[in-house]
């Protein structure tokens, strides 16, 4: 069951240096509906990591308020914010995989204490298996390339069945063939689900993928509703044409 | 479940960096092990030596009320020749009053009775040299020279003549037997009448007992054509006027002191009964009483006095002018003047054997001591007693004995033939003289006026004064009643001036070192002197001191403490005397200065030891606060250690923790599986560590428990948790997003431009001011804990040492000392190391790029050295005010020695943490460059 996401007068700003501020989010309001897929598109620096940040918990906005689901981040704290975040997957622009621990581990991880969960180890190589990475699981995360490391942070995001699937650059670093994979993988999971997916990225061809596109720039997001079209009529097919 | 295979999984994967806090966290261990053990062990150690030695022969002295120098009172002390002055001041009321209080034991009285002098005459049988059929003649001298020789003085001189013609005494025709003063004898050489041996022409006797008229004793002659004995005319006689202590002491009371009953060599003890008897004694016209008091002779004296007798044989014309006119003084001087053929007989007599042979030597059932007691024998007899005073110093840091002049008038003899009026004496009484003399001489000052009375000693037993109850050496009390104190030279010139041998008694009274007693006599034999009788003084207080022990004493504890100074209070309440508390005391050194003496002694500086009253108490103080501090810094040192240690391992879990919490682990969660794994390495670390620590202690000396080996395990884990969940508990606030940055994003302020490994060190470094005071405290703790460690040795040293226990005890303490210095240093290393460490790691993401852009090895190595720089300059100035100021308010004093050590200290650490820092830089040639750019 997908969540909805909305976002009010999000404002993130970073000092920086000099002194001086970033506005990385500048009075974000955003409506993410459930079970839909959202692209954040906009240049480097723009802030979409620092939104995706922001729905996921992992950092606070300065102002604003994110509610999830009905349920207003900023209230969560302690148990509460551990049991949401646990509820999101988040694909990490730089992957963070865990370095010490092996790629089976690094899938596990999510799932250490949910004991409801039943078959855990099970699940976590079914679903290395599904990124193509099951006969790898007990290598290490600095023995895999860019492109596998980033298929095992999609399996881990993936492996506790999240309502929301915040995924930054989950192409990336991939081919295009192994990007069509793992968007598939997305949309697999997104249908079987109902996930939410938020996907920040440059990859015109995911945003392309997406229900809805907003465009980020200097921390504003403005939302174009027509620019689906307008992809699909620049890729030249029609709009879910990446999906086969 | 799942914490502890991931925690396990992590550390096996993560080997490096886990290699890295375990090994601190063994290192600290070990250290701390090793240094409790060392710590404790020297406690124990110290604490048993003091508790060996802290029981002297007394526990309380109690002397005449202002007896005791000011000096002895301002400074703790007790000389320790406190008797050789003290002639009284006690009473047998007072000794009875202590006997009377609680806790007393034994009290030992001893009364100084004084000192007569023994004549021993040394004899030279001359009869073989006096060769020739003809007439002979020889000529001796004797020499006196004290003191490892350095004084001398002239001795007696006289000669010998034999001759072949008959010697015709004046109006007889013979020399008649038995006489002992030769009159002046003619014999014919040539038709001629000689007078070889006149009489010494009278009015011509000695102003003083030193006049060098009083040391010609003219001739002694014999002839051949003689028939009847003549030895006595061919033997040389020196007199050495030896002198004997005389001291009373209660037979009982001695015995249970120290066991003078089993000194014993031969003959009986004293025993309670006895005491003294009157004996009427009558010979010729002058009738007496003799005062016979059983005595106990000490076997040996330790004195330092010889006596040279050379004989020389003079040439025909010397033999041909004596004699010619009746005039000694004639003879004396063709006699000095004349050249000598030969010496014939070189012989030096020590006084110490003299004592041996012409007294002690003798069984004492000799008749020499048992036999009829008649006046005018050499038996043990006196009819004179000296009383030397006080020696009193100038004050000063060195102690100067000030000189007294020589009063003549005291050496005058009521036996005129003497010495031409006065008494024999040792020729060092000429001598430079810190004590003046009092006399008494026997006289009844009844009506009768008799002259005739003399106290005699009736020899029953010896003693051997070296086998009295040896008490530790370190806490020795001083025991006069035996033995004199052991004064040796201060210096190298002195210790030349003595041979190298302690000074000993010279036989002077008024001199600086007294003998110890020769004669022993019953207490209650003391009643045999009054203000009418025997050398009419007032005995009403004849003791001078009384030794006290207590009973009941087990140690150093409080409650004996309590006791003895209870014992003490009530002493002091009963009699009003002097009391002081020498139990837990301690021979200290002090320095006395003697001048240059009147028979050649050159100025020499002697250490005599006093007793410094209560330093075992002080001791075991020192030690258990000693202990304490370097326990407690031991503690700090190996706790911070430990802290950065795991704060480092968790330092770069950072990432990881914060990833997890992206995740969705609680907080808790987060920290279990943290705290299971430095619980993992903590143990692991501890039980490495224990193991360890087994030959590292044994190597330091120390003695290794191991159930506090294995106490350290729960202790390291502990420790390594505890201090791991600060940085946990500090790691789990952050934002996630915060932690999972790379940190050089974090909001670094740009201070200057890198420019290459000096400027990029010194960016890395000044960019996290949090982790340069977090270096800089580890390097400052190890610099302030080494600082203190000297400033505690010193103040350890400066309170124990002085006395022969503190001495001893500051000596057993160094290698322990050492141990500490030694593993404080290494933990305050491993702990900059790991700061550094942690630093390297962090920004290993900036070294692969750096690397991968080409900089050499050389620059990055340089980075991190002046990285150290940085940490080592601002961590010894932690460390020098930290270290400083806590010496300063521990010990009270900051002396110089310590604050060249500090500074040493501070050097020596910058450049320890420049050195280690080469360890980590090592590191970063394994740092997998591409993986690192590639992960991170
Ligand atoms: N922790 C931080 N401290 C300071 N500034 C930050 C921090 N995180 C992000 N920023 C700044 O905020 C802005 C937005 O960053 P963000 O990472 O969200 O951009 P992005 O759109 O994800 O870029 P990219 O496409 O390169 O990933 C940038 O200017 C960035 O420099
Ligand atoms: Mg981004």
């Amino acid at each position: 069951m997908g969540v909805s996401v909305v976002l009010r007068q999000v404002t993130k700003t970073y000092r920086v240096g000099d002194g001086s501020r970033v506005w990385a989010a500048d009075s974000v309001s955003l409506d993410i509906a459930a079970g839909s897929r959202t692209a954040l598109v906009g240049p480097s620096g723009s802030g979409k990591s620092t939104l995706l940040h922001l729905i996921g918990a992992i950092d606070h906005p300065d102002s604003g308020t994110i509610t999830v689901d009905g349920q207003v981040l900023g209230d969560l704290a302690g148990a509460g914010l551990a049991r949401y975040r646990a509820g999101v997957g988040f694909v990490f622009q730089q992957f963070h995989l865990v370095p010490g621990l092996s790629l089976l581990d690094n899938v596990y991880a999510p799932m250490v204490g949910r004991r409801r969960l039943v078959n855990r180890r099970g699940r976590a190589l079914a679903m290395l298996d599904a990124v193509g990475l099951a006969d790898r699981h007990r290598a290490l995360p600095s023995q895999l390339s860019g492109g596998q490391q980033q298929r095992v942070a999609i399996a881990r995001a993936l492996v506790g069945r999240p309502g929301l699937l915040l995924a930054d650059e989950p192409t990336g670093n991939l081919d295009s063939a192994t990007a069509v994979e793992i968007l598939d993988l997305l949309t697999r999971l997104q249908q079987e689900f109902d996930t939410t997916v938020v996907i920040a990225t440059h990859d015109p061809g995911v945003a392309a993928s997406c229900d809805d596109i907003f465009r980020v720039a200097d921390g504003s997001v403005t939302a174009d509703p027509d620019a689906p079209d307008r992809l699909a009529a620049l890729l030249g097919g029609p709009r879910r044409a990446v999906e086969g | 479940m799942d914490l502890v295979r991931l925690a396990w999984s992590r550390l096996r994967h993560d080997g490096r960096r886990s290699l890295a806090t375990f090994l601190a966290v063994a290192i600290a261990v070990t250290s701390f092990i090793v240094l409790a053990a060392s710590t404790y062990t020297q406690q124990l150690r110290l604490s048993e030596t003091v508790d060996q030695n802290f029981r002297a022969a007394y526990d309380i002295l109690v002397r005449p009320a202002g007896s005791s120098l000011g000096l002895e009172k301002s400074e703790g002390l007790v000389r320790p020749n406190y008797l050789s002055g003290t002639y009284g001041g006690l009473t047998l009321d007072q000794l009875a009053a202590i006997r009377a209080v609680e806790g007393v034991e034994v009290a030992a009285p001893i009364a100084m009775v004084g000192y007569y002098y023994q004549v021993l005459p040394i004899t030279i049988d001359a009869a073989d040299l006096l060769q020739g059929d003809g007439r002979s003649l020889l000529r001796w001298s004797g020499t006196i020279s004290a003191r490892n020789a350095t004084a001398t003085a002239p001795g007696p001189s006289g000669y010998l003549y034999r001759t072949n013609n008959l010697l015709v005494y004046p109006g007889e025709q013979t020399i008649p037997l038995g006489t002992t003063v030769l009159p002046g004898v003619t014999e014919t050489v040539d038709g001629q009448d000689r007078h070889p041996c006149p009489w010494p022409v009278s009015g011509h006797g000695p102003e003083s007992p030193f006049d060098p008229a009083g040391l010609w004793e003219g001739g002694r002659c014999s002839s051949t054509q003689e028939t009847h004995d003549q030895s006595m005319f061919e033997q040389v006689t020196v007199r050495v006027a030896y002198p004997m202590l005389v001291a009373a002491i209660d037979p009982e009371a001695e015995a249970a002191l120290v066991g003078l009953d089993s000194a014993i060599t031969e003959g009986r003890y004293l025993t309670g009964q006895d005491t003294y008897s009157r004996q009427d004694v009558k010979e010729g016209d002058s009738p007496g009483q003799a005062d016979v008091v059983p005595a106990l002779l000490a076997i040996s004296q330790d004195v330092d006095y010889q006596t040279r007798i050379r004989i020389e044989s003079l040439p025909q014309q010397v033999i041909d002018q004596l004699g010619r006119t009746v005039d000694d003084d004639l003879n004396r001087t063709l006699i000095e003047r004349a050249t000598p053929t030969a010496t014939v007989s070189d012989t030096v007599v020590d006084a110490a054997s003299l004592y041996k042979d012409a007294i002690a030597s003798r069984s004492v059932d000799d008749p020499w001591y048992s036999g009829a007691i008649s006046m005018g024998s050499d038996q043990l007899r006196t009819t004179m007693l000296w009383r030397p005073s006080d020696v009193t110093y100038q004050a000063g840091a060195t102690l100067q004995p000030v000189v007294v002049g020589i009063d003549t008038d005291q050496w005058r003899s009521r036996n005129i033939s003497a010495n031409n009026g006065f008494e024999v004496l040792p020729f060092t009484t000429q001598d430079t003289n810190y004590r003046t003399m009092t006399s008494y001489s026997v006289g009844r000052s009844d009506a009768s006026g008799s002259e005739g009375d003399f106290l005699h000693f009736d020899m029953v037993g010896k003693f051997d004064p070296a086998a009295i109850d040896e008490f530790s050496k370190l806490s020795a009390v001083p025991l006069e009643t035996y033995t004199s104190p052991e004064v040796i030279g201060a210096d190298d010139a002195s210790r030349a001036a003595l041979g190298d041998q302690p000074m000993r008694s010279d036989l002077n009274l008024g001199g600086y070192l007294q003998q110890a007693p020769s004669l022993l006599i019953p207490i209650a034999g003391l009643s045999m002197f009054s203000p009418d009788r025997l050398f009419k003084y007032d005995n009403a207080a004849p003791l001078s001191a009384v030794r006290v022990r207590v009973g009941d004493i087990t140690g150093l504890d409080q409650n004996s403490r309590t006791r003895i100074e209870q014992v003490a209070t009530d002493i002091e309440a009963a009699t009003g005397a002097d009391v002081d508390i020498t139990i837990g005391s301690s021979p200290e050194q002090l320095q006395v200065a003697l001048p240059a003496t009147t028979l050649g002694s050159p100025a020499i500086t002697l250490t005599e030891p006093w007793t410094r009253k209560g330093i075992a108490y002080r001791l075991i103080g020192a030690i258990d606060a000693k202990s304490f501090l370097l326990f407690g810094l031991i503690l700090l040192s190996a706790g911070l250690t430990v802290a950065i240690s795991a704060g480092a391992g968790v330092q770069h879990r950072r990432r990881e923790l914060g990833i997890l919490a992206a995740l969705g682990w609680t907080s808790t969660r987060r920290t279990t599986s943290l705290l299971t794994e430095l619980g993992i390495l903590g143990c692991a670390a501890g039980i490495v560590g224990a193991l360890a620590s087994w030959p590292l202690s044994v190597a330091a000396g120390a003695d290794f428990d191991w159930l506090r080996a294995v106490v350290a395990i729960p202790v390291a884990i502990a420790l390594t948790t505890v201090a791991g969940s600060v940085a946990a508990v500090r790691a789990g606030r952050l934002q996630p997003v915060e932690a999972i940055k790379p940190p050089e994003l974090g909001g670094g302020r740009r201070l200057f431009r890198v420019r290459g490994g000096l400027t990029l060190g010194l960016q890395r470094i000044l960019r996290r001011p949090g982790r340069l005071l977090l270096a800089a405290t580890a390097l400052g703790l190890a610099t302030a804990s080494l600082i203190l460690l000297t400033g505690l040795v010193q103040s350890f040293r400066g309170q124990v040492i002085g006395t022969l226990l503190g001495d001893t005890i500051a000596i057993q303490v160094r290698p322990q000392d050492l141990v500490a210095a030694v593993f404080l240093a290494i933990l305050g290393i491993t702990a900059t190391v790991m700061v550094l460490y942690m630093n390297i790691t962090e920004d290993a993401r900036t070294y692969a790029t750096l690397q991968a852009a080409g900089w050499g090895r050389a620059r990055l190595t340089t980075s991190i050295t002046s990285q150290a720089a940085i940490i080592g300059l601002a961590g010894t100035t932690l460390g020098l005010i930290g270290g400083l100021s806590v010496t300063g308010w521990l010990t009270g004093t900051l002396p110089h020695p310590v604050l060249t050590d500090a500074a040493n200290i501070a050097i020596g650490g910058i450049a320890a943490a420049v050195l280690a820092s080469l360890v980590p830089a090592a590191s970063l040639r394994r740092i997998p460059t591409a993986r690192i750019l590639a992960t991170e």
